[in-house]
């Protein structure tokens, strides 16, 4: 791992040098003010980096009589994309599991996956809807594949496994001994306290055990159904899929929600989930138990509290998972 | 995760000519595709997107079976839009598929057991197209005594009469048939799938497999009558329906638990269904 430290002018310069390919999240927006450039691009979302609100999956026409297909090839500029730890674990631990799976790799979030360089700001001011410790984040988590950025005393620390991709590791200073166990110590109490709070193991399980349960009826007491916290969740990647046009057109891959009761209703009419209960425990189990027994104790939830804070009703998934996990064990 | 950017778009369907639509009821129809001299490389169980352009996609259960070479044949429904639409189209028209999906009917578990086939209504689709692989003239000696059980609300209901006739003919297989109601020239039974089942069908439910597809209330009851029967959870094999979109496991829809219905299904055995929420 390649390491160092920068001044926040070189910074600021480097961002401006690039800021016309430069996405970046409402979040870190918000958090770091500073590093946002005129012409860089505010996704709300980070998941609209890669998997699209509107996606063009391919053509159709009628012509000579009879149907025809073309294939739409997916097309990417390289990028950069500027978020926090929790967002940016939405994409290496959910969004990549979901569209990169082998044999199964969906071409055009490849694309733009490939060409998209991740800069992970350390997270320094958590607010009080932020739960990432809760499953297996941390403020200061990165990837090796990305750049990682951490305000440190009127400096910022960087680090990256891939320094050919990032050219600001140019200007990079080699930090000091004290100013690398600084950064050291940092990290260990960070992961101490975080592991200490995690969600305990069994908790994909004990939640899949209480499927029965008589809570969730009480749980989706609240909720609107609107959907607005699955399409503003990093880690949602539920879609619909329809054909635009009559005799021209194309197929149109969207977002969608499990909050609809559209969403599982067959064409009989029968509707799996037909009522609140049933959708609001499948958005909770989903992300806190059928995804992490599918995929090795990944949670399908970040905790970046983003659903927290624009839920028209307050409806809290902190407050229902915590609810429900600790009901684990407890059954009569 | 290594990034695979040599892969087709896993969403384009390809167009094959409808050689020949067969009716079958007054809202069901079958219909052949000509697969241009390639074969089909699906195993019975699976199902395809097939997409009408301007319309959607519909995923429908594959009824012909792989030994068919050269076609694949969907039995199709008038239920909702893209079914309607695909109910509108004639012979030499072209249709979109994609596929095959799913997991298949676990036919090496299958091997060398006796097999008990309960179908309803359309149900029998996606069971065809393992009834055919078994029956096949070189598949045959893989599988022991075969009975088929089939039953529709009424005479007009059964499908793939021009095939039972075949069936029925055989000597090397129990084929009943059953009707909920019978009209003037019905001269067979008469009664529903379960009760049928239990009352005209001895066998020793440890030798047996038991393969059923059909309207969830029969499924269920014919499970119910089965173990009632003494057939043990693991030796009975169903489907299950679900609205979908991808096919793949990605857009949602069809989740139950930690499965995708239209990945870790459609087939499922009993011992499993009892595993998983029952919200299908």
């Amino acid at each position: 791992m390649n390491s160092g430290k920068v001044t926040k002018n070189d910074l600021i310069q480097w961002l401006r040098t690039h800021q016309k390919n430069f996405l970046v999240t409402e979040k870190v927006a918000h958090h770091q003010p500073e590093l946002l450039c005129d012409q860089s691009k505010e996704i709300k979302n980070i998941k609209e980096a890669l998997f699209l609100p509107w996606d063009k999956l391919f053509n159709y026409h009628w012509e000579n009589q009879q149907w025809n297909v073309e294939n739409i090839q997916p097309s990417a500029s390289p990028r950069f994309l500027m978020a926090l730890p929790c967002e940016a674990r939405a994409i290496y631990e959910v969004l990549d599991r979901v569209f990169l799976q082998p044999s199964e790799t969906e071409s055009g979030y490849a694309a733009r996956r490939q060409g998209l360089k991740m800069v992970i700001i350390g997270c320094i001011n958590p607010e009080p809807t932020c739960f990432c410790h809760l499953v297996g984040g941390n403020p200061y988590w990165t990837h090796p594949d990305a750049l990682f950025i951490l305000p440190f005393h009127d400096e910022y620390y960087l680090e990256t496994n891939q320094s050919e991709q990032f050219d600001i590791m140019k200007k990079g200073t080699t930090l000091n001994k004290s100013e690398k166990e600084e950064i050291e110590v940092l990290r260990k109490q960070m992961k101490e306290k975080t592991n200490q709070e995690k969600l305990p193991e069994e908790v994909p399980q004990g939640l899949y055990d209480l499927f029965e349960d008589q809570e969730w009826e009480d749980l989706s007491w609240k909720c609107l159904n609107c959907g607005a916290c699955t399409y503003l969740c990093p880690t949602c990647q539920c879609f619909d899929m329809n054909a635009e046009g009559r005799l021209k057109g194309f197929q149109l891959k969207t977002w969608d929600s499990c909050m609809f009761p559209k969403f599982t209703l067959h064409a009989s009419g029968h509707n799996p989930r037909p009522t609140f209960k049933e959708r609001v425990r499948q958005r909770v189990l989903h992300k806190f138990s059928y995804f992490p027994l599918r995929e090795e104790g990944r949670y399908g939830c970040v905790g970046c509290g983003k659903c927290i804070e624009i839920c028209p009703v307050n409806w809290n998934i902190r407050e229902a998972v915590e609810r429900m996990v600790k009901k684990i064990g407890n059954r009569s | 995760m290594a990034i695979d950017l040599e892969n087709k778009n896993i969403y384009l369907p390809r167009l094959f000519r409808i050689m020949e639509i067969i009716p079958e009821t007054s809202d069901i129809k079958t219909f052949r595709l000509d697969l241009e001299g390639e074969n089909s490389s699906h195993l019975p169980g699976q199902f395809a997107e097939l997409f009408v352009p301007g319309v959607g996609e519909a995923p429908i259960s594959i009824t012909s079976s792989p030994t068919q070479k050269g076609i694949l044949e969907f039995s199709i429904k008038r239920t909702g839009l893209v079914t309607s639409a695909i109910h509108r189209l004639n012979s030499n028209d072209r249709l979109g598929i994609r596929g095959p999906y799913g997991n298949t009917f676990p036919i090496s578990d299958l091997t060398g057991q006796n097999l008990l086939f309960i179908a309803g209504g359309i149900g029998l689709a996606p069971l065809r197209s393992l009834i055919n692989y078994v029956l096949d003239t070189e598949k045959r000696n893989q599988f022991k005594k075969v009975i088929i059980l089939y039953g529709a609300r009424s005479p007009q209901d059964l499908v793939f009469k021009w095939e039972l006739k075949k069936w029925q003919m055989r000597d090397d297989i129990t084929f009943l048939l059953t009707v909920d109601r019978g009209d003037d020239q019905w001269k067979g039974t008469v009664g529903l799938v379960p009760n049928v089942l239990k009352e005209n069908i001895q066998v020793n439910p440890l030798e047996w497999k038991s393969i059923i597809c059909g309207p969830p209330i029969m499924i269920k009851f014919t499970i119910k009558a089965l173990l009632e029967m003494g057939f043990q959870p693991p030796d009975i094999i169903t489907t299950l329906e679900m609205r979908m979109k991808c096919g793949l496991g990605k857009c949602g829809r069809c989740n139950i638990g930690p499965y995708y219905v239209c990945k870790d299904g459609p087939v499922f055995t009993y011992q499993q269904l009892q595993n998983i929420p029952e919200e299908y």
